[in-house]
């Protein structure tokens, strides 16, 4: 009986739980919900906002009113400090989940309303593009042809066009390319990447002369989504860009297509008056673009020393046998820059190919540096006896170029003359010397360097750490 | 000596948080210098402590006097050490500030200057070709100001640092020392706020080598700088500092310089004694012997010699063959550096 009683009540309990929470509601208790729902909502932060979305929607048109009322309202959670302004805000969000034609009405006249913040503006605009609504589109083209307004507002309108994907928009859009602000442009340049239609295409290609760089990256960035075919072309054409950050997603980008783009950055470095050339050498490096590499040796005689330096960087990267040849050919040292480019780039990948010919480099007196360290890096041992002669040589340059050398290679027939070098007035040709000496580890050449200490009395260069 | 506090609450909480917090950072909460007892930062005295600045203890814990807007000192520990990533990944740590570019600067690691062979040589930094470097440094690229002028190239710019540097008789970790002390004192002072949740009293001063030099203040913005080479070196802060001639100093330049235009001397004065930087020029002094090219931003060498009085200025002037006014304005061009 008991247990009788007690299933009687809770189904009671439960059946009244319902009706209150789903059944429907007089007046009053619609009056008193909303009072309520609202009242919560105002001391919330943003982040919570969401949880009330179902619950506004559910409601929908008898929340407007209220909701304009509460315009006037300080904020029961400051937002930041801005009161007024998250005030409005916190009424645009609201007004923008309940999507009702009232509530479009509403929008559009926070819109239009000059007395209240940019940024609600801007929000309820915004807002507008989620409706749906074709008032909502009318009203959003009159925000964008009305040239007195905030543009704050404006941008918010663009956006509301873009979410609608306003194909009606589109000649206004196009016609509000040369607004002043950066802002509207870039929104502008965001409502016809989202309409995507052939017209918003044509004003995105327009949008590519904009003096501004960011409306540059957004352009591009559209283009080459809803024109696939011409993906490359867009590029190629946005590694000319004045720009740095568009000409940078352009390489990145690039490089990304791997050989797909080599035919097209090989014409591109071929063209002397294409401003893009040395981007196009620093993708081919990139992607070691073996089929470029000849190409990319003729550029070591640019006069542009950009051009140049990435160039060896490039040849360095592709390392490949095809380059020697002509590398060698370059060492015969009638053009200087290209013949240390090229001296560069065969110790870089050492070409053992390249000894005979850096030996002879190695004579010319203008050339030794270059040469000393190329053949130091291919590990040449054939070299020692020619830089040891060098080692007594004049100019500063090349002494320490040899002693550098000298000490890479670390050969114990070297230990006398590197011994002879930690006396040099030189500190940086004594350092390489004392490294070369260290390096080489035997007795005698530890032996050197400590009788070297001894006599000098103070420390070596290369004692003299860091910290 | 009598130690002022910022109050007697905010006392007794360091007092309840100061072990635990340096326990944390494995520091005790003072320092013995001749047999006296000193507080850490944040804790105050009225009277100067009587210990050099900047300070290196036994322990190894570099340590910097500085004054604060209230006229009242401290002893900030400032020692130049890796440590955790600075400002990614919510880390506020050290960062890496003993990092020398090794691979590509043997000689830099081990010297603390570049060597010239080397940089002859060099046709890429960090993996990224010279040319890529000095386009994403020139104004209006990867920063609106700039890492250094239209006119000039990373290259050129280490060159002619190098020179600098070396005709003082100085090297990078030396001149990056300062910058470091000060990015130390600025990430600890910051630390202190939020562990605290109160506003410290601002630094206004360093006591530094014998000279005081005013610390203007320093203020990051909403976002970071990137670094023009492939490394984890960001930037956050702008930095200003300087401090005031002493008289001796002024009438020193006055008289080697008497040729220059009264505008000109005054550009000099201003060039050598005060300082607009970022910390990212600590890290980079350090790393790579940079100082960045002449944007607002440089951290010339010469200026820190003489600010942080790492030399005289006689003896920076005589290392300059007394060019100085030249060594602080001419552009590092190709030209001018091959």
């Amino acid at each position: 009986m008991k247990n009788f009683i007690g299933w009687i009540i809770i189904t009671f309990y439960m059946t009244m739980t319902f009706l209150l929470a789903f059944g429907h509601e007089n007046p009053d208790q619609l009056e008193v919900r909303i009072s309520h729902v609202l009242h919560e909502f105002w001391s919330v932060k943003k982040g919570s906002w969401d949880l009330y979305r179902e619950t506004f929607r559910e409601i929908g048109d008898p929340l407007i009113n209220p909701l304009m009322k509460k315009l006037a309202e300080k904020n029961a959670v400051p937002e930041a400090g801005r009161e007024e302004e998250w005030n409005q805000r916190r009424v645009v969000w609201a007004l923008g989940e309940i999507k009702t034609e009232m509530a479009v009405l509403a929008l559009i006249s926070i819109v239009r309303d000059e007395t209240l913040h940019v940024w609600a503006r801007n929000e309820a605009a915004r807002a507008l593009g989620h409706t749906g609504s074709e008032h909502a589109l009318d009203s959003l083209i009159q925000v964008l042809e009305d040239k007195e307004i905030d543009p704050i507002v404006t941008r918010g309108a663009t956006y509301g066009l873009g979410f609608l994907k306003a194909v009606k928009a589109v000649p206004m859009l196009i016609e509000s390319l040369d607004d002043n602000h950066t802002a509207v442009r870039m929104g502008i340049v965001y409502a016809l990447g989202q309409i995507g239609t052939d017209e918003a295409v044509d004003g995105l290609i327009q949008s590519l002369d904009d003096t501004d760089g960011y409306v540059r990256r957004m352009s591009y960035s559209y283009l080459r989504t809803l024109k696939p075919d011409k993906n490359i072309e867009f590029l190629t054409l946005s590694l000319r860009d004045k720009d740095w950050g568009v000409r940078e997603d352009a390489i990145e980008d690039l490089v990304k297509l791997e050989d797909a783009t080599v035919d097209i950055l090989i014409q591109i470095i071929e063209d002397k008056k294409n401003p893009a050339r040395w981007q196009a050498v620093r993708i081919l490096g990139k992607i070691q673009a073996e089929k470029a590499s000849l190409e990319i040796v003729a550029l070591l005689k640019d006069d542009d020393w950009m051009i140049r330096n990435e160039a060896a960087v490039a040849l360095a990267l592709i390392n490949t046998k095809g380059i020697i040849a002509p590398l060698i050919g370059l060492l015969s040292g009638i053009d200087k820059k290209s013949c240390e480019s090229a001296a560069w780039i065969l110790g870089e990948i050492r070409s053992q190919d390249a000894v005979e010919p850096l030996l002879k480099l190695l004579e010319k007196d203008d050339y030794s540096v270059i040469a000393a360290m190329a053949l130091a890096k291919i590990g040449s041992m054939e070299a020692e006896i020619p830089l040891i002669h060098k080692l007594v040589t004049v100019d500063v340059q090349n002494r320490r170029a040899v002693a550098w050398a000298l000490s890479k290679l670390a050969s114990e027939y070297s230990v006398r003359p590197l011994a002879q070098a930690l006396k040099d007035a030189d500190r940086e040709v004594r350092f390489w010397a004392a490294e070369g000496l260290k390096k080489i580890g035997t007795p005698e050449a530890l032996e050197a360097l400590m009788e070297e200490k001894k006599s000098h009395g103070e420390k070596l260069s290369f004692e003299k750490s860091n910290r | 000596m009598r130690v002022n506090r910022f109050s007697i609450h905010s006392f007794l909480f360091c007092l309840l948080l100061s072990s635990m917090i340096f326990s944390v950072d494995d520091r005790s909460g003072q320092i013995s210098f001749e047999g006296r007892s000193y507080p850490l930062y944040p804790e105050t005295m009225v009277m100067p402590p009587d210990i050099p600045s900047p300070y290196l203890t036994n322990e190894g814990l570099e340590i910097m006097v500085v004054i604060t807007k209230t006229g009242e000192y401290a002893i900030v520990p400032v020692t130049v050490e890796n440590g955790e990533s600075w400002l990614i990944d919510n880390k506020r740590g050290k960062g890496n500030q003993l990092k020398v570019d090794a691979k590509d600067f043997p000689y830099l690691a081990k010297t603390g200057l570049h060597s010239e062979i080397e940089l002859q040589d060099t046709k890429r930094i960090t993996g990224k070709s010279l040319a890529e470097i000095t386009e994403s440094g020139r104004p209006g690229c990867s920063s609106g100001v700039g890492f250094m002028a239209q006119e000039e190239d990373i290259l050129s710019v280490l060159k002619g640092d190098n020179r600098f540097v070396s005709q003082m008789g100085l090297t990078h970790p030396e001149l990056s020392r300062p910058i470091f002390h000060i990015f130390n004192l600025i990430r600890l002072h910051e630390e202190w706020e939020r562990k605290l949740d109160i506003d410290l009293e601002s630094v206004d001063h360093l006591l530094y080598n014998g000279v005081k030099i005013c610390l203007s203040g320093w203020q990051s913005g909403h976002g970071w700088q990137d670094s023009i080479f492939d490394d984890e070196i960001r930037g956050y802060y702008q930095i200003d500092l300087g401090r005031e001639l002493e008289s001796f100093e002024k009438s020193y330049l006055m008289e080697s310089y008497s040729h220059l235009t009264e505008d000109q001397r005054s550009e000099m004065l201003e060039k050598v004694s005060q300082l607009h930087i970022g910390e990212m020029a600590a890290f980079y002094s350090m790393r790579y012997g940079f100082y960045e090219g002449h944007t607002e931003y440089r951290a010339d060498p010469i200026a820190l010699a003489f600010i942080f009085r790492l030399k005289s200025i006689e003896e920076i002037d005589k290392a300059l063959n007394g060019r100085m006014y030249k060594a602080l304005t001419e552009f590092f061009t190709k030209n001018k550096m091959e």
